[in-house]
């Protein structure tokens, strides 16, 4: 018999009392060293816990007990599984480090203090996020800065084309301006000098130049006063019954001087013929077709240009094709931008013709296409609502028209040239015009005498037209008065209704306007 | 009373912290204090105790431990709105997850819905929500969508333990 099987029994007491003794040490150690402990078995049963445990704020923890029904860190995990937590905020928010260690029969749940271990890793890593938030707040203003700059690259960029724009536009503009002037007054001359000794033909040739001539510089400025129009949003539109056919013939007849002076043929087609009367505003109208044609003529070289005008199913339509230069794909790009000139075309202009038209197609409720082929031509398709209406017939019987220039005229006007011009038409009509040359003058002879209308400028020295008109009103004085002022904006038309004007003409005026305006106006006052 | 761990995981200053204290105490601290290891809290959202933990954000001097996302029944994955990096490492975060715990429900939140600065455009809200996750535009500032964060989480764990027991 070995010496071990001899003292089998003895060595084995020794050895649970030396477990026994180590566990006391253990359970020691873990007090000493502020180590909390828990012990499980497999379904979580309390086998044991050590005192200390309520420290860490696991308190209310009995032998028998689920441990997961009071240490709520223990839900969801795995009683067999070993598992290391290096840092846990425990209720009583101490950190602790917990380790789980399983055994064949239980576990057991290890929590050490380890505040040290998170004092010294809250200072590195506070300050570690700290220094990477800042550094990702510089690459954002870092990136944001880059973007401003890229910005401001482009705008810089956009106001050099618009500087750019604005110097053709300026370069355009004067050298449109001039050319008309420069016909109009050589021929004013030519006319100064030679209309005794020329035949009336020659005179008439030139008088049509002239008239022109006028006419291409009053469409100039209406475009560039209707583009600060629109971008001010002051454009109203005012459709009125019209012939669709009359102003087609009229277009015509403005335009075909213009074409055959260029040996190019312009051919109007209308269907139906003639075409029916219908409620549009008639300016606008003439406006869209002398821009749009007129730019035909301007850019058509050899050939024609033609225009088709239909209307149907309360549309108008009109197609205006010519046989010019045509426009490259990359300028079609630009076409309708305000300013903008074809480069190196040959031809000079304000750049605001198709700008301004698609406007007032857009604003009419219509729409404006561009099919163009660089050498071949450009087709021009532009359709408006044109709601069908009966015209008026003229009374034949009526002596009206007889009577209409045989009126008492107030002329208020401080240009002495418009005044005479105007008094000169007026009094060929039958009328008797009686001229003065402010708002006060006006007032005083208006107390005096009687007349039909008053004809008032509106800008003119002492007392302007507003004012004058306003006193005329606060005075009871009811004749009719009709403005007639070179400002087309609406404000101006708005504070001259309010004052009391009754009808309003933009300059230049022709006579028949005047007559006719004045005339409806009496006929008005008449029927009140 | 049912307890379910659920665990909030995303980069660190995202605002983890921020909505968990927003939905269990409905306050918010505008000083930014970074979570060491992880913070416990727990509610109770429709019988059912909600144990919350707040696991500290991946940042560049250490990585996510997964061993506290052991036994996790759900996630929030947080992300910064004002931070389109943080949005990107979600994908990253997901297959951490996974290879930690398998698959499980999943909400995400973009945080800090209020700031000026905040930004998701379409392709990354496409590319999230092709995962299969509902996606939740949060302020832990104001409160709005914390709610509803967690409520649709709790309610996706309680559906995959439905479907779990039936089988």
């Amino acid at each position: 018999m070995s010496g071990y099987t001899a003292h089998k029994g003895e060595y084995l007491n020794q050895a649970m009392v030396d477990v026994a003794r180590i566990a006391k040490i253990t359970r020691q150690l873990y007090e000493r060293q502020q180590f909390a402990y828990l012990l499980v078995d497999h379904n979580w049963s309390v086998i044991e816990a050590s005192a200390n445990l309520e420290n860490y704020g696991f308190g209310d923890v009995r032998v028998g007990d689920d441990a997961r029904e009071a240490i709520d860190f223990l839900v969801g995990l795995d009683s067999h599984s070993t598992l290391d937590l290096p840092i846990v905020l425990s209720p009583s928010q101490n950190p602790v480090h917990i380790v789980l260690l399983p055994e064949d029969e239980s576990l057991t749940v290890v929590l050490m203090d380890a505040s040290r271990d998170y004092e010294q890793q809250q200072l590195v890593q506070q300050k570690a996020n700290e220094n990477e938030l800042l550094l990702a707040q510089q690459r954002q203003l870092m990136a944001d800065l880059e973007q401003t700059q890229a910005a401001l690259v482009t705008k810089n960029t956009e106001l050099r084309e618009a500087s750019r724009l604005q110097s053709s536009f300026l370069s355009g503009v004067s050298h449109e301006f001039r050319t008309p002037l420069a016909a109009l007054l050589g021929y004013v001359d030519v006319l100064g000098e030679r209309l005794l000794s020329q035949s009336q033909e020659e005179s008439e040739e030139q008088l049509k130049v002239i008239r022109r001539s006028g006419r291409h510089l009053l469409s100039l400025v209406e475009n560039l006063l209707d583009h600060g129009k629109f971008d001010a949003g002051e454009v109203v539109l005012n459709p009125q019954a019209i012939d669709l056919q009359g102003i087609c013939d009229e277009v015509h007849a403005m335009l075909h001087q213009g074409a055959a002076s260029k040996q190019i043929a312009l051919e109007f087609d209308t269907t139906p013929t003639p075409l029916p009367s219908c409620l549009i505003d008639d300016s606008r109208l003439r406006q869209i077709m002398l821009n749009i044609i007129g730019n035909a003529i301007k850019f058509t070289d050899e050939g024609k240009v033609q225009v088709i005008a239909q209307c149907a199913d309360e549309q108008f339509s009109l197609r205006i094709r010519d046989t010019g230069m045509g426009i490259s794909k990359d300028d079609m790009q630009n076409v309708m931008r305000p300013f903008w000139q074809a480069p190196k075309n040959g031809k000079v202009g304000t750049g605001l013709g198709l700008t301004i038209t698609e406007r007032i197609v857009e604003m009419m409720g219509g729409q404006l296409k561009i099919d163009s082929e660089l050498g071949v031509g450009t087709t021009v398709d532009i359709t408006i609502p044109a709601p069908l209406i009966e015209l008026d017939q003229p009374d034949i019987n009526s002596n009206r028209a007889e009577h209409i220039g045989a009126r008492r005229y107030l002329l208020a006007e401080d240009d002495p040239d418009i005044a005479a011009l105007l008094k000169l038409l007026l009094v060929e009509q039958g009328a008797e015009v009686t001229h003065v040359e402010n708002g006060q003058q006006a007032i005083e002879i208006a107390e005096r005498e009687e007349f039909d209308v008053i004809l008032m400028d509106l800008q003119m020295p002492v007392l302007d037209g507003y004012d004058a008109t306003k006193s005329l009103r606060d005075r009871g004085d009811k004749t009719p008065v009709l403005v007639m002022t070179a400002s087309a904006i609406e404000a101006d038309r708005t504070r001259a209704e309010e004052v009391g004007c009754d009808g309003y003409l933009i300059k230049p005026v022709a006579v028949h306007e005047v007559l006719s305006l004045a005339d409806e106006l009496l006929q008005n006052q008449s029927a009140v | 009373m049912q307890k379910r761990k659920i665990c909030m995981v995303g980069d660190f200053a995202v605002g983890k912290t921020s909505l968990t204290q927003r939905f269990v105490n409905n306050s918010f601290s505008e000083k930014y204090l970074t979570t060491i290891g992880v913070k416990i809290d727990n509610v109770v959202v429709d019988d059912t105790k909600l144990i919350i933990w707040d696991v500290a954000g991946r940042d560049s001097l250490s990585p996510i431990n997964t061993n506290y996302l052991s036994g996790a029944a759900g996630i929030v994955m947080v992300a910064d709105g004002t931070r389109p990096e943080t949005v990107e490492s979600l994908h990253t975060l997901a297959e951490m997850v996974v290879e930690k715990i398998g698959q499980v429900p999943c909400v995400v939140a973009i945080n800090k819905y209020d700031h000026n600065a905040f930004k998701l455009d379409d392709e990354q809200q496409n590319k999230l929500t092709s995962q299969g996750w509902d996606i939740f535009k949060t302020s832990a500032l104001t409160g709005d969508k914390v709610p509803e964060l967690f409520q649709v989480l709790n309610n996706a764990i309680g559906a995959v333990t439905s479907v779990g027991e039936e089988a």
